[in-house]
């Protein structure tokens, strides 16, 4: 183990694992809860049911929103380094 | 003079290694896009293309790996050292060129490092290796990230699903379409920000070997720039081979499948570019493809084409390694100066432009028969 400790840093392989893990879930969820939210809301639209359209839309809006607020923040990481 | 001479030639070839590189790994970043619908091949790559440019700027850890951290600097120097980098991406390119040829995914980062390795144990032995770097920075982490993305990719497919799985699959599709923009265009980012700077850590590297820098320097501005449009033109010169090998032989996929497996392919790219760790983007996307397929079926994966994928990932450090050895006992056979590198370049591009005539010949009898089936 004190080998493997001395040629590889392990904080930095760990938080890259955590990073990517992290990164790559969150935007798989949010993502799909703005397709979720978009389609939800069409269906729910021509179901005459509008307001739980809108909270559908919320959601899609929302799922979109973070999408793109997460991979904003991961490149301005990479960037301020 | 001779000493000059060998740094241009150094700096060309790095260059083209990361043409080559491009070339090469193009399939990979757009592969899953164009199977599953998202985008055409033409938009695909041109947009690839732009995004590599602009990723080479984004970072310069892993340049930084590169230079300092794979062989040791203050020991590969005078005339023979840039004998060694010119030797090192000669066995890089050639083995890039040979699994080009035979339309498999391997990588070039490892054919690069395997490559300068190879060169510098031909000249220094072990003393010029820097084994705790080499170990740490490339080998553990090759080891983890394709692993690392197989995983992400899965569980991230299965998130999916479970999401999704009592919508219509009309408009799912679309959404997932539009997301692969996105994530496809963040996969090139991320390409673009690990391959190009390993060719800035080359070129640096040899500056340094020159005196052109002192050791420890960082990669000049031109040194990027070049880098970045020699990737950029690589890649939307494309490599229509090897996309139908990444993208249909290994799995069919849909386009949250696709999705999944470029996210989980960026996200593991760029974490491991900030902390400097030069990855192979061919071992982390076909990683998240392969993750993103046993998520869904395990016999979805074309498990015979995936291993041909491994075997060749397995060859690639001690193919380059021996053919950049090689390539340097050959350099020193025709003396330190210019004339083995000058020599070993025209018969590379000789050899390279056979390859390239045989290859689409084969590739137009093929299109004939095609059209005849």
């Amino acid at each position: 183990m004190s080998l493997f400790a001395s040629v590889v840093n392990v904080t930095e392989l760990w938080e890259t694992v955590a990073a990517a893990f992290v990164a790559s879930i969150a935007v798989a969820f949010v993502a799909s809860l703005g397709i979720w939210g978009a389609t939800k809301y069409v269906d729910y639209s021509q179901e005459g049911r509008g307001v739980t359209a809108a909270l559908a839309l919320g959601v899609g809006v929302f799922g979109l929103v973070s999408t793109m607020a997460i991979i904003a923040f991961g490149l301005f990481v990479m960037v301020s380094k | 003079m001779d000493f000059h001479l060998i740094l241009v030639i150094v700096v060309v070839s790095a260059l083209a290694f990361d043409y080559t590189n491009g070339f090469h790994d193009t399939a990979n970043v757009v592969a899953t896009s164009i199977s599953t619908g998202a985008a055409s091949p033409k938009a695909a790559i041109a947009f690839a293309a732009i995004l590599n440019f602009v990723g080479a700027f984004i970072s310069i850890e892993v340049a930084a790996t590169i230079a300092s951290d794979v062989v040791d600097q203050g020991a590969i120097s005078g005339p023979g050292a840039l004998n060694v980098v010119f030797a090192g991406l000669v066995g890089a390119i050639a083995w890039n060129l040979i699994t080009w040829y035979f339309g498999l995914p391997s990588s070039s980062s490892h054919a690069l490092i395997g490559g300068i390795v190879g060169a510098a144990l031909a000249d220094s032995g072990t003393e010029a290796i820097e084994t705790a770097g080499l170990v740490g920075k490339v080998l553990i982490p090759a080891v983890v990230a394709p692993i690392l993305a197989f995983i992400v990719a899965g569980l991230s497919i299965g998130l999916i699903y479970r999401i999704v799985r009592n919508l219509r699959p009309g408009p799912v599709n679309r959404g997932y379409r539009f997301g692969q923009i996105a994530s496809g265009g963040l996969l090139a980012l991320a390409h673009g920000t690990n391959d190009a700077q390993k060719t800035m850590g080359v070129i640096t590297l040899a500056l340094i070997a020159d005196g052109v820098l002192p050791v420890g320097s960082d990669p000049p501005f031109w040194v990027i720039f070049s880098a970045a449009t020699a990737i950029a033109l690589g890649t939307y010169s494309g490599g229509w081979r090897i996309i139908k090998t990444t993208g249909m032989r290994i799995i069919k996929m849909d386009p949250a499948q696709g999705f999944a497996s470029q996210g989980a392919g960026a996200s593991v790219i760029m974490a491991s570019s900030h902390f400097g760790f030069p990855l192979s983007t061919t071992h982390v996307i076909n990683g998240g493809v392969m993750g993103s397929g046993v998520a869904k079926r395990i016999s979805a994966v074309r498990w015979g084409v995936a291993g041909n994928i491994v075997t060749a990932w397995i060859l690639t450090l001690p193919a380059a390694a021996a053919i950049g050895a090689l390539t340097f006992g050959v350099t020193v056979l025709l003396g330190n100066g210019a004339v083995g590198p000058v020599v070993i370049s025209v018969i590379a591009v000789v050899l390279i432009v056979i390859a390239f005539v045989r290859r689409s010949r084969q590739t137009e009898v093929i299109d004939v028969q095609a059209e005849g089936a």
